[in-house]
């Protein structure tokens, strides 16, 4: 793919958040690397996967590069602008250009306000429609995300979980975003919903040309939307490839693991296969070690991996990966 | 043979300001030694409810157990009086919930915690439930037990507090485990450590295991027998292979369908939804809860609630119709 393709370009992209001793008097003590050294591209139209344990920084990383965090280092451009740059004027106007879906739909609507409010506020915000012609339009939003546009009075708690994620994704579509972070928003709703609202997320990629940064544990969820598909483990990206790459040739231990620990909903495939257990859970942020990161659960670490960083190559076309041993 | 535990026709009701919800409507299933039966189902829909009750830990009011029997070992374990229960939990039968976080003791160390019960029930001295307690941290895994028992929650992370809470539900060797969806709030590698890991224990120590959960894929690593449930019914009951190979119940054909295909040809099609969202409870319907929510639905549907019945040897279905022909039964 060209370089011009690309809607959001990640480079050296780290983000720390400090530790401090005393109260009056604060020291810095350490630093929380929750994101460390990460560069991708997401190209126009298309949904990046973004997985990985929790705690890994798949959430830090997408709030970086929306500059709702204001990254410690590296630049993010969104089409050749670098956001890490822009002053809060600046980012405002951008903002309605880069929007986000949240995890919890129980915690991200204001439950004081009516759908109608909460649809218009970002219209208002960004002086996109006022009075009439916002209730309009949330009514089209409504209907563009199959919820009936004569609930628009009613509050967040008179919806169940599956439509009050529809309402956050109508929240988020009102400033006609080019990109769209979704954080886990399948996690919190049950089974039978989730399909729902993966189906609609796609028709909606579709029909309004989104790309999308689909951030997300459920592995097999994202080898359905995903096009491409990063995994993170501690703060850094170990592999990055296209989704049946990844899926059929994980190429990287850490990715191995992950993949061979998803259960699969067949019987006879899931209790035939060989599985990866990787022993412990990963160390914390502060006390990163030296070398590559997942060198001390990894079964093929080598003396080399406890020294030095391993770099982050194309090892095949479109196909990136961290590790000495590949 | 006897079953260890037996579930008859169990009815638990809540009396709520907003009337009265039937979380469960006449459950029946049972667990044997050396088995797992998997609990499936959304929110709602009773599962957690169900081995609520037979811990006897529905709290009353608002919840009331309104009819059926919990049998073990032959003995209605409705009848008992709390002081009788006691001795069966945590001694007999163990318990392992959701949130290893809110299930333990913030201020006790979980050395104390693991310990408590065999000091309870089976009366160890404090020093021989410490031996065995550092036994069982490092038969779950947990390195350096003899340190780690002196640890607050605080200090493990989330898959060692869930391995601590399995070590505690183990610590009397129960003759059943409960484990009420132990692994959805765990990353999946953890998730595979403790699913291994309870697979070994089953295999040493032989207790039955009620396994409940909404996650299919989990329910197909471990599961012997599988009681799918919906707004307070079991609508399908099966051994696991048959259930995935051959679902007969349009709930259950649903929700496996809804899941996204490993198979590589299929992965990027469109997932098939079920329309709608399961009914609260409160609700009542004449005929089958499904009916508003069904592909396969028949006028029958619409007025009578079908009950569970056999279909094929160890395979029962609560439904009107044969998804496979169309056919109304």
């Amino acid at each position: 793919m060209s370089e011009s393709q690309a809607l959001i370009q990640v480079k050296g992209l780290k983000k720390y958040f400090p530790i401090t001793q005393g109260i009056v008097f604060q020291k810095e003590i350490g630093a929380v690397k929750a994101v460390d050294d990460v560069s991708f591209e997401i190209q126009k139209g298309e949904t990046l996967g973004l997985v990985g344990e929790s705690g890994c920084g798949k959430t830090t990383t997408g709030r970086t590069i929306i500059q709702l965090y204001r990254p410690t280092a590296g630049h993010v451009l969104f089409e050749g602008i670098n956001l890490a740059q822009t002053s809060g004027k600046e980012l405002r106007a951008l903002r309605k250009h880069l929007q986000m879906i949240f995890q919890d739909p129980y915690a991200s609507l204001n439950p004081r306000w009516t759908i109608s409010r909460i649809i218009a506020e970002p219209l208002r915000v960004h002086k996109i429609t006022q009075g009439k012609a916002s209730m309009e339009k949330v009514a089209e939003l409504l209907e563009l995300v199959q919820l009936n546009a004569k609930f628009m009075n009613r509050y967040p708690h008179e919806f169940s979980g599956g439509q009050r994620q529809r309402i956050g994704i109508a929240r988020a579509l009102a400033s006609m975003p080019k990109f769209v972070i979704c954080d886990e928003p399948i996690s919190a709703l049950d089974v039978s919903i989730q399909a729902q609202i993966v189906n609609l997320l796609e028709d909606l990629q579709e029909q309004l040309g989104l790309t999308y940064l689909f951030i997300a544990h459920d592995l097999s969820m994202v080898r359905h939307i995903c096009d491409r598909v990063a995994v993170m483990y501690l703060g850094v990206i170990v592999e990055l490839a296209s989704r049946d790459d990844l899926y059929d040739h994980p190429l990287h231990p850490y990715t191995q693991a992950l993949l061979s620990a998803v259960p699969i909903p067949n019987p006879r495939v899931t209790r035939a296969r060989k599985r990866i257990i990787l022993e412990g859970a990963p160390p914390s942020l502060t006390k990163t070690s030296d070398g590559c990161r997942f060198h001390p659960r990894c079964a093929l670490a080598k003396e080399k991996c406890k020294m030095q960083i391993p770099e982050w190559r194309e090892i095949k076309p479109d196909h990136w990966v961290a590790c000495h041993e590949c | 043979m006897e079953h260890t535990l037996e579930l008859q026709n169990l009815e638990v009701k809540f009396h709520t300001l907003d009337g009265v919800v039937n979380a469960v409507n006449g459950v029946s299933y049972f667990a044997d030694a050396g088995k797992t039966l998997g609990i499936v189902g959304e929110s709602g829909c009773g599962k957690s409810v169900s081995v609520l009750s037979i811990m006897g830990l529905i709290p009353d009011p608002p919840g009331k157990i309104a009819g059926g029997k919990v049998l073990f070992e032959g003995e209605n374990l409705l009848e008992y009086d709390q002081h009788q229960m006691e001795a069966i939990r945590g001694a007999r039968i163990g318990m392992i919930f959701q949130d290893p976080m809110t299930s333990l003791n913030p201020v006790l160390t979980i050395g104390k915690q693991i310990s408590e019960a065999m000091v309870l029930h089976l009366g160890f001295s404090q020093d021989d439930a410490r031996s065995k307690s550092t036994e069982l941290l490092s038969l779950m895994g947990i390195p350096n037990p003899e340190e780690r028992f002196d640890d607050y929650p605080h200090q493990f992370s989330g898959g060692m507090r869930q391995r601590a809470v399995i070590a505690m539900a183990l610590s009397c060797s129960p003759d059943i485990l409960i484990a009420d969806e132990p692994t959805t709030a765990l990353d999946v590698t953890i998730q595979a450590q403790i699913i291994d890991l309870t697979k070994r224990l089953q295999d040493e120590m032989g207790m039955a295991i009620i396994w409940i959960t909404h996650d299919l894929a989990v329910i197909a690593e471990l599961a012997d027998r599988v009681a799918v449930m919906y707004a307070g019914y079991i609508v399908e009951e099966a051994d696991v292979f048959d259930l995935f190979q051959n679902p007969r119940h349009p709930y259950t054909l649903a929700l496996i369908n809804s899941l996204p295909s490993v198979d590589r040809n299929r992965v990027h099609k469109r997932l098939v939804t079920i329309p709608g969202s399961p009914p609260d409870g409160s609700a009542v319907f004449p005929g089958c809860p499904l009916a508003p929510r069904c592909r396969f639905v028949v006028e029958r549907c619409l007025h009578e609630n079908p009950r569970l019945g056999t279909i094929e040897p160890n395979h029962k279905i609560a439904c009107w119709v044969n998804v496979n022909t169309g056919e109304v039964l």
